[in-house]
């Protein structure tokens, strides 16, 4: 006979909306955080701490599905399976009408790979999965040392909730954001669709701190700098009258207080002109710094936020068809792909309980992207700095952590293509 | 570990040369240390290559047919009977191929096609009706059935099930248009197909009331 279910469902919070609908073998909206621990991987305990922890992450049970106006997460009753990293880092995750997970969970030798279609969560939420995970398979494999984690934000209502609803307001404060038509790197030089280099370099934290104080930056705006001045140096002379812009996802939470996993973050663009702006890198850092303290304050992300929500507020936009919907955030991904040059994204410490230390060694984060993105997370005194690109020239790379070196940075690479698996299997 | 001197970095993966500069490497890799397994490459999904095939086997016969129709011509352009058949058999597979991943979704839109192709067919080989007094109803009661009949042995649950029976049953409208407005030549396969359609729908609202409601809502949230 016909089973009935009660479902619980989900809408998209705004951030997400965009996911589904540009998600394509050129970009596939997944990204990964890795924790690499001192030991190898335990698989058997591994799949019992995942067990346990989906049990208070609801939202990583759902799968996506298309209504006829909005796509919504449905919560499923799909078991996810550990199992050996087994393709490419990043793959797809999402098939549309496929009713799968959103996220796998790998390992390979020292590594827990968890990889999320950016739909279901952001960095931060993804991050409260990974940590709980992380300190359930050590309390597995180390019960003496590791206590069993107590997790305060295990309500499920808390722990599901949209940001973007609860902070956003109609009023529109007159806030100019800027703009840019950013300069881009050249697309015949790309590897093909579903392809991407990585790049991951390791640097100790406080010599990290110590030289962008020396600078006196943060270590997001020294990165950032450090990132334009790289990108600049693959220039050619006649591009360098248009500007090097990164686009920068900024956490939401930091301004409007949330316990959300879901999506909830917005962005910024920062360009930098480096034919009419001063070229040397203490300018830059200088500059970036200056910006972010400008921009990356709480009104100037609502007004942000605010932009983007009264797109989605307007009734108008909200009777339309999914499946037109979908074409015209399509053509509004790819309009607004000249916007930026890269994307910058740090995601700053993770935080581990003390006793899990002597176990982990470092995080790695990193994401599929359609240009080039710098990915940088911390733990204990590993800095992760990950870059992830579509383009075959490693120029920026080089420039990146030549910078790095030259200020007496010891920097630990690994790279990994697919032109490089393919010629060693 | 390798190592670049030149830029005075240490590598964690394998390389020949720095992947950076390409210069010469110094130190021993240990496969210990490697960070990233080695994954067999991507390949093309079966269903695209099979698709690839479907479409380059109708073009063949398309072409391969045009020619002989145009070279021993006796009056009749035959061929393009062939070519409207085999694009209606491509559109179906393309379909098919395409929805593979849900089963009822996929049920549903053969049945629009069907519909579609077949009145095509009818108005273009001078209308006799056949499509909507058989082919309308009659597509519409498989869909039904099958539609049940999958939802059933697969077990599904009413959020995977729901939508497509409500859709189908819908689609009854159209043979009960037609019926009340007597275009239909042949009456019993619109009605029969249109009692089912409404049984369905009422058993639905009776026996899974709070999953049809909730459904609606769902699918159709602004």
């Amino acid at each position: 006979m016909l089973q009935t279910r009660k479902a619980k469902w989900r809408k998209l919070e705004n951030a997400a909306k965009i996911f589904p609908a540009t998600a394509n073998d050129r970009d596939e909206r997944v990204f990964r955080m890795a924790c690499e621990l001192n030991e190898d991987v335990n698989a058997e305990a591994l799949q019992q701490a995942l067990d346990k922890t989906m049990t208070s992450f609801a939202l990583f049970s759902c799968v996506m599905r298309k209504g006829v106006f909005w796509y919504y997460l449905e919560e499923s009753t799909l078991r996810p399976i550990v199992r050996e990293e087994y393709r490419a880092p990043c793959s797809r995750l999402y098939y549309p009408d496929e009713k799968t997970l959103l996220f796998e969970v790998t390992y390979y030798k020292r590594r827990i790979n968890l990889e999320v279609f950016h739909a279901l969560a952001d960095g931060t939420g993804t991050l409260q999965f990974l940590r709980t995970l992380i300190v359930r398979y050590l309390t597995i494999t180390h019960p003496n040392e590791v206590e069993p984690l107590v997790q305060p934000q295990l309500d499920v209502a808390v722990n599901g909730e949209d940001g973007f609803e609860k902070y956003y307001s109609k009023e529109k404060a007159a806030e100019k954001i800027p703009e840019y038509k950013a300069y881009q790197m050249p697309k015949s030089n790309r590897f093909d669709a579903g392809e991407m280099r990585i790049v991951e370099g390791v640097a100790p934290v406080d010599k990290m701190l110590a030289i962008a104080k020396e600078h006196g930056a943060t270590l997001t705006a020294f990165f950032a700098a450090a990132f334009m001045c790289a990108i600049a140096d693959d220039m050619r002379q006649r591009d360098k009258r248009k500007p090097v812009a990164l686009m920068i996802p900024v956490n939401l939470r930091h301004f409007f207080p949330s316990e959300s996993v879901r999506n909830f973050f917005a962005w910024i663009d920062m360009g930098y002109n480096f034919s009419r702006q001063p070229a040397d890198f203490d300018s830059v850092v200088d500059f970036t710094a200056q910006f972010f303290k400008k921009e990356i304050t709480k009104e100037r992300m609502a007004a942000r936020m605010n932009s983007y929500i009264g797109l989605e507020t307007n009734a108008l936009m909200r009777v339309v068809p999914l499946e037109i919907k979908m074409r015209a955030m399509q053509l509004g991904n790819y309009v607004s792909y000249g916007n930026d040059t890269a994307v910058f994204s740090n995601i700053g410490r993770i935080d581990l309980p003390k006793e899990c230390a002597p176990f982990v060694k470092m995080f790695d984060f990193f994401t599929a992207t359609g240009k080039m993105q710098l990915c940088v997370c911390s733990y204990g005194n590993n800095l992760t700095m990950t870059f992830t690109t579509v383009f075959k020239s490693v120029h920026v790379f080089r420039s990146f952590f030549r910078t790095l070196t030259k200020l007496g940075v010891p920097v630990e690479v690994a790279v990994r293509s697919e032109e490089e698996n393919d010629a060693k299997l | 570990m390798q190592s670049c001197k030149n830029c005075n970095i240490k590598l964690r993966t394998h390389h020949e040369n720095c992947p950076l500069c390409h210069g010469v490497l110094t130190g021993e890799f240990d496969e210990n240390d490697r960070v990233f397994p080695l994954v067999p490459p991507k390949k093309q999904t079966a269903e695209k290559q099979f698709m690839q095939w479907v479409s380059f086997g109708a073009l063949a016969i398309i072409i391969v047919c045009g020619l002989i129709n145009y070279m021993l011509f006796d009056g009749i352009w035959w061929s393009a009977f062939v070519t409207g058949a085999l694009l209606c058999t491509w559109l179906v597979l393309a379909v098919a191929t395409a929805k593979r991943r849900n089963l009822l979704k996929s049920v549903t839109w053969q049945l629009v096609i069907l519909i579609v192709l077949a009145i095509l067919w009818d108005v273009f080989t001078g209308w006799y009706g056949w499509s909507i007094d058989f082919v309308l109803p009659l597509a519409i009661l498989s869909a039904l059935c099958a539609v049940i009949v999958i939802a059933g042995i697969k077990k599904m649950t009413s959020c995977e099930y729901m939508t497509y029976v409500q859709m189908v049953c819908m689609a009854g409208i159209a043979p009960f248009v037609l019926l009340v407005t007597h275009t239909v030549n042949v009456s019993l396969p619109s009605a029969i197909c249109v009692g089912a359609c409404v049984l369905t729908f009422a058993a639905m609202i009776i026996f899974r009331r709070n999953a049809f409601f909730a459904e609606i809502k769902k699918k159709f949230h602004v």
